[in-house]
Order: structure tokens, then C-alpha cells, then sequence
């Protein structure tokens, strides 16, 4: 599936900076990138810059990643986003929390290409999906 | 949960070694019986409170922090700022902790840690730094860490 606009929500510029060479060796280098600092941010980002995948990590100023999936998921117009989170904290027991939200998958950080393609059923990887 | 000591250290190394070779395509190898002073610029430190509690803290030079930020951004030290370097330093601090998490305590408890962050002087990190402490020799740069377990 071709995901022209994809936001990622990460406290970390390094780890957007990360998700997103990922992305494009993926395969999505044409993509159009929007980044949020933080779950309250990426709702702001939202309102005027609707988007086909939200890439979003756990642990966040302001408003974590749990929190901001599940205000998503209550939003008009944008519970239908696909997403997938990528986090130093993603295990089985985050993925047995969001169950049920809509979540593509759960990633653990470090992230590879491999990881991403898993994650969208494009490819082998490892990560894990719902 | 108790651990013994070898179970702890092989939850660590094995989260650096990983952590550094996957994020910044760095080769490290644990130095068991190294006795000499290690020289460090700046401590970063990470608490963690679920499923056990303690803390992280990484001792560096700045050719050891340098080579890390060049090969994660795949760009020279100085045409990055301050605020990238340091960013970049305490993600790696973060994934490692989940590493080093995921390895002592499986997959199945909610993970709970600080947000990671640096100490300039080591009378401002938390706790009584370390009761474990581990020496790594990172493609020829010495740096170390302290590894406190509270449970």
C-alpha cells in the first residue's frame, strides 16, 4: 500500500531523523514527512495536514504516545490512520495495551528497513503485528 | 525478582553490544579485567521504574561520543549542533535501556524510564552511582558505565 504522507511523532530528533532514512530505504523515499514532537503537537498537526500513516513512539513530553492513539483513535476523520509505534518500550505487553486501537503493529527500537516492511506486510522482519 | 550478577552483566553487555553495533555500526567488546582510570566528558544518566528500578549512567570521551554521533547521523561532528549531539547521545542511552530491560525481564511487563539526560559532575547523579560497573572498548575508544539495581 502506497502511504504518500507520513507523520512521525517522536521526542527524539534523532530518532525522527532515524524513522525516516528507514522509511526511505523502504522504499518510501518519495513520501511527504510530517514530525511532531509529541502526542499534542502531532493532534494540532493533524487538524490541517491530514496524513495515511502515523509513525509514533511511547514515551513523551506533554502527551505520550498511548495517550495521543487513543485520542486519535476518537477523532473524526482521523481514527482510520493507520499506525504503527516504534519505541524503546514496544514489547508484548504494549502491543496486549493497544490491542484493539487500530495499532498496524509494534516495533522495538533500534529500527531497520526490514523492521518497517514487516510492520506494513510488505516484507520479512521483525517486527510484530497484531 | 533477584538476579545473579552474570545474569545482570550478560543483560547489559549484550544490550550494548547490539545497541552499538545496530545504531552506530560500532564493534564493542566488554573489558572484564580493566583497572586503569577512563577519562569522560559529561555523565548520561536514565532511571527506570518498571518491572525492576534503577538506574544507567554513561561515562565517555568526546572522540568516543563523536564517533557515535558520526556514524548515527552519517555526518561530521562539527556540522552538527549541540542540541543534535546531545539528542542523539541519549537516544542511543534510551534504546540501549530497552535493551538492557527487555533482556533481564522478558517481554511480557510494561516497561516504565525517564526520560534520558546528562550530568555535567558526578555529585548530581542519581543514587550512589552503580553497584556494577562495566569497561568497553568501542573500536579503541575505552568508556564505561555504572549500572545500579535497586530490587
Amino acid at each position: 500500500m502506497a502511504y504518500e504522507k507520513i507523520m512521525i511523532v517522536d521526542d527524539s530528533a534523532t530518532s525522527r531523523m532515524i524513522i525516516r532514512r528507514c522509511f526511505h530505504i523502504a522504499g518510501y523515499e518519495k513520501s511527504e514527512y510530517t514530525e511532531a514532537e509529541d502526542g499534542l503537537a502531532a493532534l494540532h498537526l493533524l487538524k490541517d495536514n491530514p496524513v495515511d500513516l502515523i509513525v509514533s513512539d511511547l514515551n513523551m513530553p506533554r502527551m505520550d504516545g498511548t495517550t495521543f492513539i487513543r485520542r486519535l483513535k476518537m477523532k473524526e476523520g482521523a481514527s482510520r490512520i493507520p499506525v504503527i509505534v516504534i519505541s524503546s518500550m514496544g514489547n508484548d505487553a504494549v502491543r496486549e495495551e493497544l490491542e484493539g486501537t487500530g495499532v498496524l503493529a509494534v516495533i522495538r527500537k533500534p529500527l531497520s528497513p526490514a523492521k518497517i516492511l514487516e510492520a506494513l506486510g510488505e516484507g520479512e522482519g521483525d517486527g510484530d503485528e497484531f | 525478582m533477584s538476579f545473579s550478577e552474570q545474569d545482570v552483566s550478560a543483560a547489559f553487555n549484550d544490550a550494548v553490544i547490539r545497541t552499538f553495533a545496530e545504531m552506530a555500526f560500532i564493534d564493542v567488546i566488554p573489558e572484564h579485567h580493566h583497572e586503569g582510570k577512563i577519562s569522560y566528558t559529561g555523565i548520561m544518566g536514565l532511571e527506570f521504574s518498571h518491572p525492576g528500578r534503577g538506574h544507567i549512567l554513561f561515562y565517555m570521551t568526546k572522540d568516543c561520543k563523536k564517533q557515535l554521533v558520526e556514524n548515527i547521523y552519517g555526518e561530521e561532528w562539527i556540522r552538527l549542533s549541540d542540541m543534535e549531539i546531545d539528542d542523539c547521545l541519549l537516544e542511543l542511552l534510551n534504546v540501549l535501556a530497552g535493551e538492557f530491560l527487555k533482556n533481564l525481564y522478558g517481554d511480557n511487563d510494561k516497561v516504565a524510564m525517564s526520560f534520558p539526560r546528562l550530568y555535567f559532575d558526578e555529585d548530581t547523579v542519581p543514587g550512589r552511582p552503580g553497584q556494577l560497573k562495566f569497561v568497553y572498548n568501542g573500536e579503541g575508544a575505552l568508556f564505561f558505565a555504572r549500572l545500579g539495581l535497586e530490587d
